[in-house]
């Protein structure tokens, strides 16, 4: 059972409330999937492993320890080819840029909005200089032509790093297998602002949708975790 | 060393268990497991990224999205109609244009008292277990003279001559199969090859109640397998292997080689 009854909102959510299926979002709302079926996750093993990894590499201010980076033999040989190529990759853009890793951990209350926004929104360094960086690491995989990082990645990280980027942050998103990098540094002071103003309009547009917890059966149907008691699948 | 050796096995033990307590079926999916159950693990349950390119599908997405476009807004029987959606698009060609010539022969919409484009269905499979959640997405479906009757547009090579024989076709026609019952109609699934050098389409697929119940308990063990791998064997078949979107990276590969990815890498160091 959730020990915290506060509703959550995820990146996922902010994006595709208006399209996805209203009673996985209201179930996913609530929060916790404690009762709902479970939902194969293997997918996300070697993305964890690696950030684990690149965090632990980071737990000293003015090296990155690539012994960090250990094989990880429990994975099948071909998420290990993917781990190798990304974590030399990763080496190779990042071995000479230390920054001591910050916990951010999962979630950020929003008490004014009545909710928590959930989700990883990256590596957090701080960096030898005094600055602070966000690295989001991925693994090919996207659609031709989608953003490496998109506006609802940007507003989420900057409301979720407030307390720790007060005042500058770059964020550095990376494709570790395509070989694909962009990074921002933006306004924080006015950016800020107007992404928590997003994410406020964005919460009233998911708690509506989340009332009436209509089921709308489509392609969201084979990940979901709350199928029991779904009334398109009586 | 004791806690270590408990979270090895705790990795190891998750590990054994990959797939979700419902098995999620897509029509490519099915087809995929039924020629290397390997490539499907890689692809549906791990998430491995594909390490070499495929054979690319550009025109066929753009001849799906057309089609829709075409039929949501007008018919595919104007052919003025037809080149202004083109146009809007910017992708007014001879050989956009005969394409869609191609699919307005066989077109029913005249006689169609509803349709939907570009539709996915879902259906779910409780008892006896194992359990899955099969989805498809319907290029169109049409309902007319007592049928429901769904099209799948081709622009690929013609591999069977009956719709039936079709691995993809069995999820196709599992969720198809209720929506049709629900309405008290007849089911017809038809592939329509769309490029010129194809005369024939295979035989449209019209499955009757037994035909459906048997479709089920062919997913349904194929999803027991699933459940019973340990090892996700692959192939192992030049043949297979040639065009597989894993063959630099998969431990069963009769093609292995570097993927595109790690000579990028290579590229830049």
């Amino acid at each position: 059972m959730e020990l915290d009854d506060t509703p959550r909102v995820t990146p996922s959510m902010l994006r595709r409330a208006d399209e996805c299926c209203h009673r996985r979002l209201a179930h996913e709302h609530r929060g916790g999937k404690t009762w709902g079926n479970r939902v194969g996750d293997a997918r996300f093993a070697v993305s964890n492993r690696l950030s684990a990894d690149a965090r632990l590499a980071h737990a000293e201010a003015d090296v990155v320890r690539a012994e960090a980076f250990v094989d990880p033999r429990e994975l099948a040989p071909e998420q290990r080819r993917v781990y190798d190529t990304a974590t030399r990759s990763y080496l190779q853009r990042f071995g000479a840029r230390p920054g001591r890793v910050a916990d951010l951990g999962w979630r950020t209350p929003l008490p004014q909005l009545g909710v928590e926004l959930v989700g990883d929104v990256g590596i957090a360094l701080d960096l030898p200089d005094g600055g602070h960086e966000l690295r989001r690491l991925s693994l090919g995989g996207r659609r031709t032509g989608s953003p490496l990082l998109d506006p609802v990645d940007v507003r989420v990280a900057l409301v979720r790093t407030a307390a720790w980027a007060p005042d500058h942050i770059r964020i550095v998103a990376v494709d570790l297998l395509e070989q694909e990098a962009i990074e921002l540094e933006p306004d924080v002071t006015t950016e800020r602002e107007e992404a928590l103003a997003w994410i406020g309009e964005r919460v009233d547009t998911i708690t509506r949708h989340a009332a009436h917890a209509q089921p709308r059966p489509g392609n969201e149907c084979g990940t979901c975790a709350f199928v029991a008691g779904c009334s398109a699948h009586g | 060393m004791r806690v270590r050796r408990r979270l090895q096995r705790a990795r190891l033990t998750k590990m054994r268990r990959p797939l979700g307590d419902i098995v999620s079926l897509t029509p490519t999916g099915f087809d995929t497991f039924l020629h290397c159950p390997r490539a499907f693990y890689l692809r549906e349950v791990l998430g491995v990224p594909a390490s070499d390119a495929g054979p690319t599908n550009d025109q066929g997405l753009l001849v799906h999205d057309m089609l829709a476009h075409v039929h949501m807004t007008g018919s595919c029987h104007d052919t003025s109609h037809v080149a202004a959606v083109l146009d809007a698009h910017a992708v007014d060609s001879d050989i956009m244009r005969e394409l869609v010539a191609r699919h307005a022969q066989r077109c029913p919409s005249a006689a169609a008292e509803r349709a939907a484009h570009e539709h996915t269905l879902a259906r779910f499979h409780r008892m006896p277990k194992p359990m899955f959640m099969a989805t498809a997405r319907i290029d169109a479906c049409w309902v007319h003279d007592g049928l429901l009757d769904a099209r799948d547009y081709k622009t690929g090579n013609l591999w069977h001559s009956r719709v039936c024989d079709v691995p993809a076709a069995r999820v196709q026609a599992f969720v198809l199969g209720r929506a049709a019952q629900r309405r008290g109609l007849r089911l017809r699934l038809r592939y329509e090859y769309l490029q010129p050098e194809i005369d024939d389409d295979p035989e449209p697929w019209e499955p009757d109640d037994d035909d459906l119940v048997a479709v089920e308990e062919e997913l349904r063990d194929a999803v027991a397998r699933m459940h019973g791998y340990d090892d996700w064997p692959g192939v192992g078949e030049a043949d297979a292997c040639r065009t597989c979107r894993f063959r630099s990276i998969c431990r069963d590969s009769a093609t292995p080689g570097e993927p595109s990815w790690a000579v990028l890498t290579a590229l830049e160091s």
